[in-house]
């Protein structure tokens, strides 16, 4: 499956913020588990579900990563993200196949938001299927990386 | 008498000794105080800051946990507490992202109260301020979502093979422990 014409490439990542609230504390381990609540859409989310595009940015690297936080950064309101927060980074084909076996031919559309150039929304995406949302957060957006680690603009 | 005055709830200094150690609620200081006559009395203004907006969730949730506290153990309550203060800390959260709704957080202290034992979910919040509580044994998993005091919905992933195999559900409190059976929840919560 290829990704349509305009939509983001399926080799490339997609990079979605998820605060340190929505991310399951074992505050013995001292430990997090990424959870479906990292997939639910926001009240502002009404073009669907908001990520950065990694490769927008330059290759993929700590330093790129870098780069597409500190853009997401200068895209909200507050220009504040947490430093206990972590991106969760995922490829967009993976996304795109783990979407259609739950029956949603989601699009990975770039959405330039201000300052963030790379920013994609994944549109016709709904967060109604406890299965596909835990399927994202623990088969598809696997890498993470901790905000207090990237280097910001 | 000290006297904390807050919208909708006063905490006096005999139930806040029921929140002690790491289980306290601290006024944020963005919250300001003002003093009325010779009584000690702290009254904090009604514009509603996102520090307000924590601190009425956390101490909604810390003062119903003190009602029933009878029942639940000490350091259980105060791991609750220490995970909520944790949820909700100022400096990390994010945009219009709720606080904990009581009727979740209930829902959730009911559950662990018929569990009994003493398992130790990991704790989440959803954008829509329902709590998240997680198990994990193994490779198998368990979310349940508190959506009310009553009702969940609930998923199972568990490895078969090569696969993950996915279950879930939404269904009352009261049944949730009779639909979970079937996946040998004791990994999870130990024998209940």
């Amino acid at each position: 499956m290829a990704a349509p014409r305009g939509e983001v490439p399926d080799d490339d990542h997609l990079m979605l913020y998820v605060p340190a609230g929505r991310l399951a504390h074992d505050v013995d381990l001292d430990t997090y588990v990424l959870t479906s609540a990292a997939f639910e859409l926001r009240e502002d989310d009404d073009g669907g579900l908001s990520t950065t595009w990694v490769e927008h940015y330059g290759p993929r690297s700590i330093a790129t990563y870098g780069k597409a936080a500190s853009a997401f950064r200068a895209s909200l309101p507050t220009k504040r993200i947490g430093a206990k927060a972590i991106f969760a980074i995922g490829n967009a084909g993976s996304a795109r196949r783990a979407c259609a076996s739950y029956g949603k031919n989601i699009r990975v559309v770039p959405a330039p938001e201000g300052p963030n150039t790379g920013h994609v929304e994944i549109r016709r995406f709904s967060d109604d299927d406890q299965r596909l949302l835990d399927m994202l957060a623990n088969d598809v957006f696997k890498e993470h990386v901790k905000v207090a680690v990237l280097e910001l603009t | 008498m000290n006297v904390l005055t807050y919208p909708g709830s006063r905490l006096t200094r005999s139930n806040a000794s029921l929140m002690s150690g790491a289980a306290t609620i601290s006024i944020p200081s963005a919250l300001g105080t003002r003093s009325s006559g010779t009584s000690d009395e702290r009254v904090v203004p009604q514009p509603e800051t996102l520090e307000l907006r924590l601190f009425n969730a956390l101490a909604g949730a810390k003062i119903w946990t003190a009602q029933v506290a009878r029942h639940l153990d000490r350091a259980a309550r105060d791991r609750y507490f220490h995970q909520l203060d944790v949820l909700h800390d100022p400096d990390e959260w994010f945009g219009t992202d709720k606080p904990v709704s009581l009727e979740s957080y209930k829902g959730f202290i009911r559950f662990m109260l018929m569990l009994g034992g003493n398992s130790k979910p990991a704790l989440a919040l959803s954008p829509r301020g329902t709590l998240l509580a997680v198990w994990r044994a193994q490779d198998a998993r368990l979310t349940i979502e508190f959506l009310t005091s009553a009702r969940v919905r609930w998923l199972v992933a568990q490895p078969v093979g090569e696969e993950v195999e996915r279950t879930a559900g939404d269904a009352g409190l009261d049944r949730l422990l009779a639909l979970l059976k079937p996946y040998s929840p004791e990994k999870w919560f130990g024998s209940t």
